[in-house]
């Protein structure tokens, strides 16, 4: 099977040509596959979060190499391409949750749909839906201020999830939680994993979290110096035991499934399982 | 059928389209043929085929006709974009997140916008005010004939006849101007009369407070709004009807002797008041030419009506070769014209100077906006807003903040005009003058005002916006 992330021998200088050149990325090569919870491990500065934007083909400063991402190369994708990537096919998550405070909670959810010119009944309807499901609803008119730390983050793996996109970019998405709500997180996008079938790459410097993940890539200053694959699916089914979700996860449709036209009506369900 | 999940297969795309029966190939040629070329085509294409992506599956599927087809393929091919209204409500959020600030800045706009909407008010207002004084129609082709010595150059009869053979005068009519007495009632009172034909009236431009012109053969006068304080009537109309009796006062040179001799001619009949011109400082008192013809007055003046405006110099040239002196009501025009060019250019730089401040407070608003949202614009980006969505969100803020500063300006700009005029009116009262409307707003001028600001609001939105437009969204998302 093609991975679903494929990186190329890559790399990222900054600054390149002047006094102040640094080489981030020194050539890495890694794959992922689809389906798989990937942690990209490593000290700060070592070149992680660099290799996780890298991803999303908003890095420039990708010198040579190449990163294909469901079989197209996005360092060379034009802007159009790029948009519709991050609208539908990676959703983003964030240390700094990298909610919008002029907007309410449920714009902020929505704001990948609002980029796609979506109706606004039809939008909100979905992330009514997801905001229900992480256990937020009631904050819908609220604005991120207002919300703890943990609830903000939710808001954003909302966000993430509301193109319905296969894949899920994490940067330490537990850096500025308290471990309870750290743990609601890691055993959120670990249930996307599981349950969801969403491809995760995650990047921390915390090694508890490393239990959750198929794969492990082990950076350090800008190289990839082990791979450790977590074949131990003993550990995951114990964790699926232990996962406590805040909610009770339902089948969910989108609102507009409700008009049901066969021929995209699979596409239409939200990738999101039955207990 | 799935092909959502493999739109980045081409084959597998086109299998699906041609399974869906719409004629690509046909929209393909027609767009050639109307000039997209073969690059533009394969990008619009290949937008389609991301588009065609779950929402539009379905739309794709009904492509049974080209026209609709190349709808979309256009609609693709310039990346979707954020719903206008979305852009309004996200445009908006100026007046939530800085409310002070933004409407200084409105006012600041609005401010300058009222002073040059005050300005161009005032002086449209006092051009209007003088036209309406002096300008009819007639009055603007009326030519007054004068000669500076009754002896050497005569105006009498014999000069009028000549006057009148001059090419493409129209009319001449005499007017005599002898001084004289007055009687209403018991009261007595001196006057300046004017012995002249109805036509006068038409051509000088005199405005009527009540009642109107006389008929030439009437015996009837019209006086000035003067004589309603000097007869003690609250009302000017209360003198309308009112019989007047009259004496004039005619001299006649002796040249030998070099003596004048005065003599008073009174005229036996009751003359009615029809009319009352406004003029509350002269004592003039209009009677038909046709009642004192006989007395052999000598002519103060002539009026002339030109036929045309074009002929009036040539006419008026033709007179002046006769020796007399002439005047015209298109001088003063004229020259109040350049008075108004004068006036209309100092207040255009002053108007210009408040507008480049408040510009300048605009733009500057607008770069901290722009340099407070960076982070911002980094996550929309991100999250795959376009960059000409994020271009348009900062030139809507920018011209709507334009607009209203323009339409507040123009309120601004009323508001202190009308208190202006009641305040310039209070005055004129209190010293016995008219109250008189010293400002027009002209329909144009106030769309000219708002379509204005808007422009310049969006004009201030374009480096920001650009600036916005172009950023790296990685270094926006990482800035602090």
């Amino acid at each position: 099977m093609e991975p679903i992330i494929k990186v190329n021998n890559l790399r990222v200088v900054y600054h390149k040509g002047t006094t102040a050149e640094s080489v981030a990325l020194k050539g890495v090569s890694i794959d992922v596959n689809s389906k798989e919870f990937a942690i990209i491990f490593g000290p700060s500065g070592c070149g992680k979060s660099t290799l996780l934007y890298a991803m999303t083909g908003i890095e420039r400063n990708v010198d040579s190499g190449d990163i294909f991402v469901k079989n197209k190369n996005v360092v060379k994708l034009s802007a159009e391409e790029q948009l519709l990537l991050h609208r539908k096919d990676i959703g983003m998550i964030f240390q700094a949750y990298n909610l919008i405070p002029t907007l309410n909670v449920i714009d902020n959810v929505a704001l990948p749909l609002i980029a796609d010119g979506v109706k606004r009944a039809e939008r909100k309807s979905k992330a009514m839906l997801l905001l229900s499901r992480f256990g937020i609803s009631q904050f819908a008119e609220r604005f991120p201020q207002n919300l703890s730390g943990g609830q903000q983050q939710r808001v954003a793996i909302a966000r993430a999830l509301i193109g319905d996109p296969d894949i899920i970019l994490a940067d330490e998405p537990t850096g500025n939680l308290d471990s309870q709500s750290a743990k609601v997180v890691m055993e959120t996008l670990f249930n996307l994993n599981e349950e969801g079938n969403k491809t995760i790459v995650l990047v921390t410097h915390d090694p508890s979290y490393l239990e959750y993940a198929h794969k492990v890539f082990h950076i350090a200053d800008g190289c990839v110096t082990k791979v450790e694959m977590r074949n131990n699916m003993t550990v995951r089914r114990e964790l699926t035991k232990n996962v406590n979700l805040p909610v009770d996860l339902l089948q969910i449709k989108r609102a507009s499934s409700v008009e049901s036209d066969d021929s995209v009506a699979d596409e239409e369900v939200f990738l999101i399982p039955r207990r | 059928m799935c092909f959502c999940r493999n739109w980045h297969s081409q084959t597998m795309f086109g299998k699906d389209i041609s399974l869906m029966g719409a004629p690509w190939g046909e929209i393909e040629r027609d767009l050639l043929f109307v000039g997209w070329g073969e690059e533009t085509i394969n990008r619009a294409f290949r937008n389609v085929r991301l588009e065609a992506s779950r929402k539009q599956a379905r739309t794709i599927r009904s492509f049974w006709s080209v026209k609709k087809a190349k709808k979309v393929v256009a609609r693709a091919a310039a990346a979707s974009r954020m719903r206008m209204n979305d852009i309004l409500r996200f445009a908006m959020r100026i007046f939530k997140v800085r409310p002070g600030r933004t409407i200084l800045t409105i006012l600041g706009i609005g401010v300058s916008f009222g002073t040059i909407f005050f300005l161009v008010s005032l002086g449209y207002g006092l051009e209007h005010l003088l036209l309406r004084q002096i300008s009819s129609d007639e009055s603007l082709l009326t030519l007054d004939v004068f000669t500076n010595n009754q002896d050497a150059i005569p105006l009498n009869s014999d000069s009028l006849s000549s006057i009148k053979n001059v090419e493409h005068i129209e009319k001449a009519y005499p007017v005599v101007n002898p001084s004289g007495q007055v009687e209403i009632g018991d009261l007595v009172a001196e006057a300046d009369f004017y012995g002249v034909s109805e036509s006068y009236f038409g051509a000088s431009g005199e405005r009527f407070v009540g009642g109107e012109s006389f008929s030439d053969g009437d015996k009837t006068v019209v006086l000035s709004s003067v004589f309603a304080r000097i007869f003690n009537v609250s009302n000017t109309g209360e003198l309308i009807g009112k019989d007047v009796y009259i004496v004039l006062y005619l001299s006649h040179k002796n040249i030998i002797e070099g003596t004048e001799d005065i003599q008073m001619v009174s005229i036996e009949e009751p003359l009615r008041v029809v009319g009352v011109v406004d003029d509350p400082a002269g004592n003039r008192i209009y009677v038909p030419f046709s009642l004192i013809a006989n007395l052999d007055i000598p002519y103060a003046t002539v009026k002339v009506v030109v036929d045309d405006s074009s002929n009036f110099g040539t006419a008026r040239a033709a007179i002046i070769n006769m020796g007399f002196n002439t005047r015209a009501i298109v001088d003063t025009i004229e020259q109040a014209d350049k008075i108004f060019k004068v006036f209309q250019v100092i207040l255009a730089l002053f108007g210009i100077t408040s507008l480049v401040v408040a510009m300048i407070g605009m733009i500057n608003t607008m770069t901290i906006a722009l340099l407070e949202r960076i982070q911002e614009i980094g996550i929309m980006k991100i999250l795959g807003v376009s960059n000409g969505d994020i271009r348009r969100l900062f030139l809507f803020e920018a011209s709507l903040m334009g607009f209203l500063g323009g339409t507040s300006g123009l309120i601004i700009g009323f508001f202190v005009s009308r208190v202006f005029n009641i305040g310039i009116n209070f005055l004129a009262k209190t010293l016995g003058g008219n109250s008189v409307e010293l400002f027009y707003y002209p329909v144009w001028f106030v769309v000219v005002i708002i379509a204005f600001a808007s422009i310049v609001g969006f004009a201030t939105g374009l480096a920001p916006s650009h600036k916005a437009a172009t950023m790296d969204s990685l270094d926006a998302l990482r800035y602090k």
